[in-house]
């Protein structure tokens, strides 16, 4: 289970990508988000795809490591892609088969949803994968630093995240143990009815929530120990740094939200 | 007739806490430790027992049952009831509204009627010497000590052959702790029940254990009664467990003083070692003074 989350899991190899400040990426990022949903034409996914695959070139993590990162959303790609290729009519009509006709503009429209799909959580994985998670939320916060004029605390928001991520780990470990512990009291969903199963699944539901409320509370407790308190300024432990190659990054980008 | 025997070559490959070619026979009744410092294969070896692991090569039996690496294992449910295993921190699962429908959960899943299964948790708070009154409680009413009692409770009311623990007395206060080996090894003698536990301590689990299991990355030091595991101390240093304090401090006097030391009883207390000072010293019986109630004793 837990070796399937891949989002989230910064691999230190060092490339330029690496190195730049983490605002650019998630800039960068931001922009690719629009051009991604955006692109209409064959001529601009093909454009949009040589300039993703690009990008995960320079950051000199392998392939198969985005493969990996995309492929729990295999299903739903597929589904989309078969859905777009079986309802949508337009175009020329380029086969059938029983009471479905596959129209050209159908097979384009379901091509570019899986891939836009697919490109847009690989390049969410080369954030995530070359900025360490510390670095990725103290970026974050930065970027989002203008929604204190809306009266929202983006050190609130950053923080939770932080904390979400750290515990996701945490809390699957724990839900296996507790699996486990209940399944040795013979807790077992196989061949019975869904009602049962409801009611079964609370054995796990209810240790699972109460452990992680009983966690929550003695994290709260032990960052006011140490003198955390919400809502005041701190200093940051490294300040980051905005270069040259980062304004370019982002204006690759920008370039790039151009020509679509 | 509970004849576990395990040999599980290369359990996990590269993973800590794998197993390396452990074979190990557990008889009928016996009350079990399994010692072995952190990562040394204690619990996998545990969650082999009743099928939530399944060894990677050996075998395991436990009485008619039979898991063999590569096969299908169809009756984990059935090996489940007659093996009940507690995990660490049991009082975590702990999940319904009062203590009667949590120790009804086991049993039920069994196929138990409500009746049964009342009969079932009552059953089991009292082998666990707990007050019925506690039946009615939620979990939240309990002190820790009863939390994980009653937790083990939940496993014991399924009435299994065979209980496996996974240090029971973690983080319970010393009181509780000795009490909770006490209704173990009571159990295990007066139930019939064949108790496993594991330990990180030494003095807490020796006294009652009739048979030991030392464990060492996944490979077996030693196993044998607790008295010849107690006279082979280096072997219990390397693996990180240093004698109990009053056994060190015998060897050193008899050491010290060049006398004949006496050999190892699976007793580890204060009264022990003075009865042991006694003999070390060859001072008349008559000195020895009243003999104390062991926990294998009359009390």
């Amino acid at each position: 289970m837990r070796n399937r989350m891949m989002l989230g899991r910064f691999m230190d190899v060092g490339s330029r990508i690496h190195r730049l400040d983490p605002r650019a990426k998630i800039i960068a990022l931001m922009i690719y988000t629009i051009v991604v949903f955006r692109m209409d034409t064959l001529r601009e996914a093909a454009l949009v795809s040589l300039f993703s695959l690009g990008c995960l070139r320079m950051t000199r993590i392998g392939l198969s490591q985005y493969v990996k990162a995309v492929r729990p959303l295999g299903t739903i790609v597929v589904f989309i892609f078969l859905c777009h290729l079986a309802l949508d009519a337009g175009g020329n009509q380029l086969w059938r088969l029983g009471p479905f006709s596959v129209y050209s503009e159908g097979l384009e429209r379901g091509l570019m949803a899986a891939l836009r799909m697919i490109w847009f959580v690989a390049m969410s994985a080369v954030l995530t994968f070359t900025t360490p998670p510390a670095q990725l939320i103290r970026g974050l916060e930065r970027v989002l630093a203008p929604l204190r004029r809306l009266g929202l605390r983006p050190q609130n928001i950053t923080l939770m995240l932080m904390i979400a991520f750290r515990f996701v780990p945490t809390i699957f470990a724990e839900t296996e143990r507790i699996l486990k512990a209940q399944a040795s009291r013979g807790f077992d969903l196989k061949g019975r009815p869904w009602k049962e199963k409801a009611g079964l699944f609370l054995a796990l539901l209810v240790p699972v929530t109460v452990n992680a409320i009983r966690r929550g509370v003695e994290l709260a407790e032990s960052m006011e120990t140490r003198g955390f308190r919400p809502g005041v300024r701190r200093s940051c432990g490294h300040a980051l740094i905005w270069r040259a190659g980062d304004t370019a990054f982002v204006l690759l980008f920008a370039v790039l939200l151009a020509v679509t | 007739m509970v004849d576990v025997h395990f040999r599980y070559p290369d359990g996990q490959p590269g993973e800590s806490g794998g197993l390396n070619g452990v074979t190990w026979t557990v008889r009928d009744g016996t009350f079990a430790a399994v010692l072995g410092a952190s990562g040394s294969g204690k619990s996998t070896l545990l969650q082999h027992l009743n099928g939530l692991l399944r060894p990677a090569r050996g075998e395991i039996r436990v009485g008619d049952f039979r898991i063999e690496a590569g096969k299908p294992f169809r009756e984990a449910a059935a090996l489940r009831r007659r093996v009940g295993l507690v995990f660490q921190f049991p009082e975590q699962q702990l999940f319904a509204e009062t203590l009667e429908q949590d120790l009804g959960f086991g049993p039920k899943n069994f196929g138990a009627t409500d009746e049964e299964a009342r009969e079932a948790a009552r059953r089991a708070l009292r082998l666990l010497g707990m007050d019925e009154s506690l039946l009615t409680a939620g979990p939240e009413q309990l002190s820790d000590g009863q939390r994980r009692k009653a937790a083990i409770a939940t496993v014991l009311a399924m009435d299994p052959d065979m209980l496996v623990l996974d240090e029971p007395t973690v983080s319970l206060d010393q009181a509780s702790r000795d009490e909770l080996m006490r209704l173990l090894h009571r159990l295990c003698k007066r139930e019939g029940k064949t108790v496993v536990v594991v330990s990180h301590r030494l003095e807490e689990v020796i006294p009652y254990a009739d048979e030991c299991l030392l464990l060492e990355r996944g490979r077996v030091r030693f196993q044998g009664p607790a008295e010849a595991l107690l006279a082979r101390p280096r072997l219990l240093e390397e693996a990180g467990f240093p004698l109990p304090p009053a056994l060190r401090l015998s060897r050193l006097l008899a050491e010290r003083f060049h006398l004949r030391e006496p050999p190892a009883s699976g007793r580890t207390g204060a009264e022990a070692f003075a009865e042991r000072l006694c003999r070390l010293l060859e001072l008349p019986a008559a000195l020895h003074g009243r003999e104390d109630d062991g926990p294998c004793g009359t009390g």
